[in-house]
């Protein structure tokens, strides 16, 4: 214990000098290629616990071990949230196959519906990609935000009964929780033809998220990509 | 064989997962009249007053220190025919094992209290000494804490 407490506070925050978040000059590197997988990293995260409690911390605790578990809250649905234009959508997470980095697609000759953009590897399978942004006639445009932090563009590769389809988006911000939450009626006049697919608004304080009527979605994806 | 990990003062240890119930943070506990020193006390379980042992107190005489990576391990426990839960606290828990049954050794103990350690599995250069919960408590301990 001593010795790896030792060898923490010679190699201090090692991981943001000679690192992966530094120079990547350590030589450690070679053999645990990403200073996660370094026991030097992994024992000054547990040291973090090696401290006494804050205060009113045990008293918390003792407070919500004697309730009755809120089961409630294992049921609760989440959904995952992402942009396309300038809009948020959130699509429920049981239909999230992935999220993977932008790839390439692979047009395909004599596609007449512009929603089908292609084909797509996802783990050395052909998949087909589509695109929301024109089922949803929304413009792919840059929104503003990315003037102050770096956005990363990702795809989605969503499944309904064993087919999966890929779709491009702007951003990904997470999932949340809808808990106790009701989603208010989608706008009665939209821009675009999103607000179909929509069967509810959630709001989220900063925003508001258009949530996934995925029955819809589904049945449009397969009905525009089969027929 | 899928165990639970965790560290003392000195060694490593295991219990089976299938016996944990849930691992929670250190809480305030009421202290149990006649009890020995390593029954740390009792508290409130969503509605049920579950005893609480210091393994490191038992195993190496030395209480576990009051820190944040010091948890309680919940456990089922038969006590007689009735299912009782035990809090074990312990250091560490921070990582499971995968072990094959046939690399677990058991060793001859001779001592009656220290039968519940007479597994032993060697993992990645550790020694880690297996808790068997049954043989956790003498008659007298457990007739104490879990005598209705």
């Amino acid at each position: 214990m001593k010795k790896i407490e030792k060898e923490i506070e010679s190699k201090k925050n090692c991981w943001t000098s000679i690192g992966v978040w530094g120079d990547s000059s350590c030589k450690e590197l070679e053999k645990f290629i990403h200073c996660r997988n370094c026991p030097v990293f992994s024992d000054a995260g547990l040291n973090l616990f090696e401290q006494e409690h804050p205060s009113g911390y045990i008293d918390e605790w003792t407070n919500v071990i004697s309730k009755e578990k809120d089961i409630s809250l294992v049921d609760e649905q989440t959904f995952l949230v992402f942009r396309l234009g300038d809009e948020w959508f959130g699509i429920s997470s049981k239909f999230i196959f992935e999220i993977m980095e932008l790839k390439t697609v692979h047009s395909l000759p004599q596609t007449k519906d512009i929603i089908i953009k292609g084909i797509v590897n996802v783990r050395g399978e052909i998949k087909i990609a589509i695109s929301l942004h024109d089922l949803f006639t929304i413009e792919e445009q840059k929104s503003k935000k990315e003037k102050t932090k770096k956005i990363y563009k990702r795809m989605i590769a969503i499944t309904k009964d064993k087919n999966i389809w890929v779709f491009p988006v702007d951003e990904i911000y997470g999932i949340f929780k809808l808990g106790n939450k009701t989603l208010s009626d989608p706008p009665s006049t939209a821009k675009n033809s999103s607000v179909n697919f929509i069967k509810g608004v959630y709001d989220a304080e900063t925003f508001r998220i258009g949530y996934i009527d995925e029955q819809k979605l589904f049945a449009t994806i397969i009905k525009r990509v089969y027929s | 064989m899928q165990l639970l990990l965790f560290e003392l003062e000195k060694h490593f240890f295991a219990l089976d997962s299938k016996e944990v119930i849930e691992i929670i943070p250190l809480l305030k506990l009421t202290s149990i009249p006649k009890a020995p020193g390593y029954v740390k006390g009792v508290f409130n379980y969503r509605g049920t007053a579950v005893p609480v042992i210091d393994l490191s107190s038992l195993i190496e005489n030395t209480d576990t220190p009051n820190i944040l990576s010091s948890r309680i391990i919940l456990v089922n426990y038969k006590f007689k025919n009735d299912k009782k839960i035990l809090g074990i606290i312990s250091r560490r828990v921070v990582e499971i094992l995968k072990v094959d049954d046939n690399l677990i050794d058991e060793v001859q103990l001779n001592n009656e209290e220290s039968k519940f350690l007479s597994k032993v599995i060697k993992f990645e250069k550790r020694m880690v000494h297996i808790v068997e919960v049954t043989n956790l408590l003498n008659e007298n301990v457990k007739n104490l804490l879990f005598s209705e």
